[in-house]
């Protein structure tokens, strides 16, 4: 879908005009802050930040900001340095001053001249990065320095306050000027602990004060960083409400979709061939879906260059019906076809727009058609919703492989904007459930008297686990994807038992099952004089179980998608050992959430042992954490059940 | 981190102003550089792809390197290859590369591609880029790289490249690489020397081959079916650097006879690069005499000072050109408190200076068997001390001794390494080789393996059993040389949560279930005294009840276990550093409950390490001990049986199972 390049330049800068500091006024540390050696409000912290304040202004293009932290252990030292980063010809960075000062009071300057080093540089734009690094910072010392940041005129720059950084923030302070030179209405998207609240003068000056931010939260299964951490997000804007934003340009985007995916007689009569013999909407739409499917997704190979094109002569699609003549196109293109597929063949299908969930929370309160942008391909993400038996039908065609009726992860459970038959509106798509996320691992082992075995494992996979090692095969080759399956392998297998991928089977295919077969060798049994031991599964090492640091938790889990895991092992008995006991079968729940069973069976001198997780949720919140922990302690503790052997022989 | 600030600015700023945002500094391409795939290339390109490439993802058909020196000994290289694209993974291998930093330029870079169809694109200017090296946080690079990405890198494919750049003028030694990560069906390096200038070869890793004079002062070495080298899946191998073929060519000071020779050369360039640097000021010298004010011995006196550069400077790399390699002036860094690997070298020089101890560089690289004897060169990436310890001075704590070829002794101590103490050496250096720069004396050290006394852990765990299987118990650990630094690097490197989750992290990789309810360290002021961590730990369900049987693994924490398989090995084996590990733990059992079979306990012994264990129960207590000593770092590949035997013990050990009844 043709789209405006500038987003390749949003894409390149992101994370780049960062956490600059600018003071206003370098005030004098207080006798406490000198004295400081811990701080009670963020105990065991390395460093936190006195004063961060920012003021900017754009009626003149400028930005200052200044920073004020305390150094509180040798960790904390590392934010002496400062690197910001910025765009070369749209903003510059002057006036950097900066001081360390002692916890005796003795004043260090920076005197070093700052450092303009290049970050990357093409055709289009060339990022830059201003270095600097305060002097003889020690335990103890306060860390201040300021920087201002300027624009050219024909830039509007409404900023992002960040409210929350890595580390506590005493006192912050936020000053924002709008612009005046640009109409509309100013919006911002607070993201703020309670009582903090941005206020509004008459002359259109925001502000902002908080105190005792906590540091950022880094945790295990989180949702994105961006969707949780405060701050305070402005933009300008032609709307003054969400309603009226997603009414109009939901519409333009709905005409935009349907002018790519608009009627074309060659493609009609290409989808009609596609579909001569399909009985039902249903069948028409998966013969629809493989033809798609079968195309190049550049998404996972390579995007034709400029030089490419013109060497070609072939020029950006601008309608489904390039894309389906060029066999080839990114997933946006590739979804959009299909999309114009469908409605050439008679079925009711809409384009949704959605925000890829590993990226990103889908927000209506920002009005931005940006949410739904793949900041790593600069793709839109598109599915498309079909009615077929008188159902919406959620589809993938855009990603490669994705199982007629599931939706990648990162397009499930996901907010957007979709298309309907009166117009548009916002929506969520289904989440991947635990029926469609499953992976089978068994395996036949032959336990020998030393307690080594030997055998053959097969793990198969569907929904989003098959799906990411067959993306990873189209971008990486198969031989890649078994070097990485075998690393994956390393981490599931206990030590000493070692597994290498014989062959996929299915790596090519989308609407199979995945199936990988694993030889399997190595020490597994350990033994006493009169016992031998096998551990309960061969495919539960101890070392990956989640949510073991956490005892609290401040953000929501997310696990991307619900999902069951089902072992079977048979393990073939050496002559001389019987069973002496067997684990008993055990269940573990989480109410409404997941399940966990156990059983185990023997018969004559083979041991068949049964393990099987089923977890219907993607997402939990903290209140909740505490079960959610409790459950995987017991999972982790109950898959070290062991199978005891005695030796029968003497 | 989104920086939704720079989507809104770009955003708005389009719609208020469309603004060309081409970098017009200078151009990535010229011109003049467009064309067709040169003749070479396309005779290339026709080479067959070998029957034996593996999982490569590309293969390199042909490499030809060509620098060529003039009188006053600067060099130009160019370089020309011609690689097929045999896998999707292999696009990555695609693309045309070239360096430069300051004092240095990229005279061209040229890409082409020969499609699968037979098609050529050549890489214009949309498709070339130039990056600075900002990866790093903790550094100021000037040093840039160029990439022109040639259209159409599909497999099948060939892309042609073609560059040349200058060499700084201070080097006067070109590094080949013989060996890649993919397989080479041809390669060659032609050095164009002027008359009279002498040139000295040496290999590592690939057997020598003799060099063609093509005409007079200009050789060719040409070597050919170069298998890739591929060591991911290959356990405890060491690094890739130190396994790959090269050879070194020197046309400066070192390209004399003999890699003795060329190593006293190397060293004696370094020394005259740094020469200076340490000078101290008036400043450093009240310092390093404060400092060093009372000392009882030369021991106390040198950690005096080490420890004091260990702690208060940072590291900083700032690097410039030269600065890659030269350090900056002591007085700059005593002044700001930061510095490198040099400058942390530089200014523990001067202090020692300053109360009349003599100190100098030795360069090295944090990969063991990156620097081999048998290849005099610049190759390193890491720059240590050797402070001259004098006659008679015999502390048992200065173990890290090495002997030069005067006799001097010298005693080798990394600055940058902010928590190994002084007297032994960070793990990742020992066995390796440094290049000493001190007059006569300079040339190739080895690095001493430490012996195990001066590095290890001792545990001592103690736990109560609770008839449901509940797991309770207080653990103490203490660490010494370099695994104590680790640790204490752990302290510095985070703050008290990181380190909770570290700890329980670690643990929960052991201890299923576990809870780590407290953790304590005990660091002691000075870096040569062993650092304690005492930490208490719950687990559920660790002893199982299975019928009649109550089942506990006595081995509760800390898996020694290195990585190993059962595939046949043709690399050395990397056993990462020498040391003294010994656990004693008990576990008081639960009332009502006997021991009804313990495990046998392992006993390897072999040259290069030992392993025991041992279970006993003393009353209503399950004792476990276990002993493992490290002798050696790094084993042929013919000792893989030994190692696997080793391995497998420790492994089952760790695994074994005590069987307690109910009485």
């Amino acid at each position: 879908m043709p789209r405006s390049r500038p987003w390749m330049l949003a894409v390149a800068v992101i994370g780049l005009l960062l956490p600059v500091s600018v003071f206003a006024q370098i005030q004098p540390p207080t006798p406490e802050e000198l004295a400081m050696k811990a701080d009670p409000k963020a105990p065991g912290a390395a460093a936190v930040f006195l004063n961060y304040e920012e003021s900017t202004d754009d009626n003149i293009n400028f930005e200052r900001i200044s920073v004020r932290i305390k150094v509180l252990t040798e960790k904390g030292k590392e934010l002496a340095t400062v690197n910001a980063g910025y765009l070369k010809k749209v903003f510059t960075i002057s006036d950097i001053k900066g001081r360390t000062i002692h916890s005796d009071g003795s004043i260090y300057p920076l005197e070093v001249k700052p450092e303009t080093l290049l970050v990357n540089k093409s055709e289009e734009f060339e990022v830059n990065q201003k270095v600097f690094t305060l002097p003889n910072v020690e335990v103890g010392s306060i860390l201040e320095y300021t920087m201002e940041v300027h624009w050219g005129e024909e830039w509007a720059f409404p900023p992002t306050w960040e409210v929350q950084q890595d580390y506590f923030v005493h006192k912050a302070h936020f000053t924002f000027v709008k612009t005046k030179y640009i109409g509309g209405y100013t919006m911002f998207l607070p993201v703020l602990p309670e009582g903090a609240k941005v206020k509004e003068d008459l002359a259109g000056r925001f502000t902002l004060d908080v105190t005792d931010i906590p540091a950022g939260p880094k945790e295990e299964y989180g949702p994105p960083e961006n969707a949780v951490r405060y701050r305070v997000i402005f933009y300008y804007s032609g709307y003054s409400n969400k309603e009226d934003f997603w009414k109009y340009a939901g519409e333009r985007w709905a005409k935009n979709v349907n002018r790519f995916a608009g009627e074309d007689k060659k493609l009609a009569e290409d989808a009609q061939g596609l579909v001569a013999g399909a009985a039902t909407d249903e069948a028409k739409a998966r013969k629809l879906y493989d033809a798609v499917m079968a195309l190049d997704n550049t998404d996972f190979s390579r995007r034709k260059t400029k030089t490419e094109l013109k060497d070609l002569h072939l020029k950006e699609a601008r309608k489904a019906t390039d894309i389906w003549n060029q066999k080839s196109g990114e997933s946006d293109d590739l979804a959009l076809l299909y999309l114009a597929l469908l409605r050439s063949v008679g079925i009711k299908a809409y384009a949704m727009a959605v925000t890829d969930r590993g990226q990103g929370i889908f927000n209506p309160n920002i009005f931005s058609f940006y949410q739904f942008q793949d900041h790593r391909r600069d793709v839109e993400e598109i599915v498309v919703v079909a009615e077929l038996g008188g159902k919406d039908v959620f589809l993938d065609p855009g990603q490669r492989y994705c199982t007629f009726g599931q939706l990648s992860w990162r397009h499930a459970f996901a907010g957007g904007i979709r298309q309907t038959e009166k117009g548009t509106e916002l929506a969520n798509t289904p989440g991947v459930t635990y029926k469609d996320a499953v992976m089978t691992r068994t395996a036949g082992l032959t336990v020998a008297a030393d307690g080594s075995v030997s055998g053959t494992a097969r793990i198969t996979l569907s929904g989003p686990e098959a799906l990411r090692w067959r993306e990873m095969a189209l971008t990486d080759g198969e031989d890649e994807t078994k070097t990485q399956f075998n690393h994956w392998l390393e981490g599931i297998l206990p030590e000493g038992v070692h597994g290498e991928l014989g062959h996929f089977l299915g790596l090519a295919e989308t609407n199979s099952v995945l199936m990988a077969v694993v030889p399997l060798s190595g020490q597994l049994g350990t033994l006493t004089g009169q016992r031998m031991f096998l551990p309960y599964t061969v495919f539960t090492s101890r070392k990956n179980h989640p949510f073991v640091e956490d005892a609290t938790r401040m953000t929501a889990v997310d696990m991307h998608f619900a999902e069951t895991v089902k072992d079977e092992v048979d393990y073939t008995l050496p002559e001389g050992y019987a069973v002496e006991t067997l684990p008993a079968d055990a269940t573990e729940s989480l109410p409404q959430h997941a399940i966990y069973k156990t059983a185990a069976v023997a018969a004559k001198n083979v041991v068949t042992v049964n393990r099987n997780m089923a977890r219907n949720f993607v997402i939990i919140e903290p209140g909740s954490y505490g079960q959610l922990r409790e459950f995987y302690q017991k999972l982790a503790a109950a898959d070290q059940q062991q199978i005891v052997l005695t030796h029968t022989e003497k | 981190m989104l920086n939704r600030r720079v989507e809104w600015a770009v955003a708005v700023g389009m719609l208020a102003a469309p603004l060309m945002l081409r970098a017009d500094n200078h151009s990535l391409f010229s011109s003049k550089d467009k064309g067709p795939v040169p003749d070479w290339g396309l005779t290339a390109a026709k080479t067959a792809t070998p029957a034996r490439v593996g999982t490569a993802g590309s293969v390199l058909l042909y490499s030809e390197t060509v620098v060529t020196v003039d009188e006053q000994g600067h060099a130009v290289e160019r370089e020309r290859t011609v690689r097929r694209i045999l896998k999707p993974q292999g696009r990555e291998d695609g693309v045309c590369v070239a360096w430069y930093e300051e004092g240095t330029r990229i005279n061209l870079l040229r890409g082409w591609t020969i499609t699968g169809d037979g098609r050529q694109l050549q890489a214009l200017e949309p498709d070339i880029g130039e990056f600075g090296d900002t990866q790093d946080a903790i550094m100021l690079s000037t040093e840039r790289t160029r990439v022109a990405r040639p259209p159409g890198v599909d497999p099948g494919a060939v892309v042609v490249c073609e560059s040349e750049s200058t060499f700084p003028t201070y080097i006067h030694e070109m590094n080949w690489r013989v060996q890649h990560d993919s397989p080479v069906v041809t390669e060659s390096l032609e050095v164009d020397l002027p008359a009279g200038r002498h040139h000295a070869e040496t290999w590592r890793g690939w057997a020598a081959v003799k060099a063609a004079e093509v005409h007079p002062g200009h050789f060719r070495w040409q070597v050919d079916n170069v298998p890739g080298l591929d060591l991911r899946l290959i356990p405890s191998v060491p690094a890739w650097r130190a396994m790959n073929g090269r050879m070194t060519v020197q046309w400066g000071d070192a390209a004399v006879e003999g890699t003795e020779a060329q190593w006293h050369a190397i060293g004696a360039w370094m020394e005259q690069l740094e020469a200076h640097k340490p000078d101290p000021t008036a400043e450093i010298t009240a310092k390093a005499q404060a400092l060093v004010a009372g000392a009882p011995d030369f021991y106390t006196k040198l950690s005096r000072i080490s420890e004091y550069v260990q702690r208060d400077f940072r590291y900083f790399i700032v690097t410039r050109g030269i600065g890659g390699l030269q350090a900056h002036p002591a007085e700059q860094i005593y002044r700001n408190r930061y510095g490198d690997c040099k400058d942390k070298s530089t200014i523990t020089i001067s202090l020692l200076q300053a109360v009349g101890v003599t100190a100098h560089y030795v360069f090295v690289d944090t990969d063991r068997g990156v620097i081999s004897p048998e290849n005099p060169s610049l190759v390193g990436n890491h720059m240590i001390t050797a402070i001259e310890v004098p006659e008679g001075e015999h502390d048992a704590r200065l173990r890290s001794v090495v002997t030069g070829r005067s006799g001097k002794r010298y005693l080798i101590f990394d600055p940058t390494n902010q928590r190994t103490p002084l007297g032994v050496l960070p793990a990742y250096l020992q066995g390796g080789y440094g290049g000493l720069a001190a007059g006569g004396d300079s040339g190739l050290i080895a690095l001493p393996v430490l012996e195990a006394t001066a590095n290890g852990t001792e545990r001592k765990g103690k736990f109560t059993l609770a008839a449901d299987g509940t797991l309770a118990g207080l653990v103490v650990t203490v660490h010494t040389g370099p695994v104590g630094g680790e640790l204490r690097y752990l302290i510095k490197e985070t703050d008290e949560k990181q380190r909770h989750d570290e700890i329980e992290h670690r643990l929960g990789e052991e201890i299923p279930g576990v809870t780590l309810e407290s953790f304590k360290f005990v660091e002691p002021e000075h870096f040569d005294q062993p650092i304690e961590l005492d930490y208490t730990v719950t687990a559920r369900q660790y002893g199982r009840a299975m019928g009649a049987l109550f089942l506990v693994r006595p081995h509760v924490v800390g898996e020694l276990a290195a990585a190993f398989d059962n595939k046949p090995r043709t690399l050395p084996i990397e056993l990462e550093q020498s040391g003294h590990w010994h656990e004693v733990i008990s576990i008081a059992l639960p009332d009502g409950f006997g021991v009804d079979e313990l495990p046998d306990g392992a006993n390897v012994e072999t040259d290069f390490a030992s392993y025991r264990s041992s279970y006993k129960v003393d009353g209503r207590t399950l004792e476990y001990e276990r002993d493992f000593t490290v002798k050696q770092v790094l084993l042929s590949a013919e000792r893989a049986g030994d190692f696997r035997r080793l391995e497998s013990a420790i492994v089952a050990d760790e695994r074994a199972t005590a069987v307690l009844k109910k009485q």
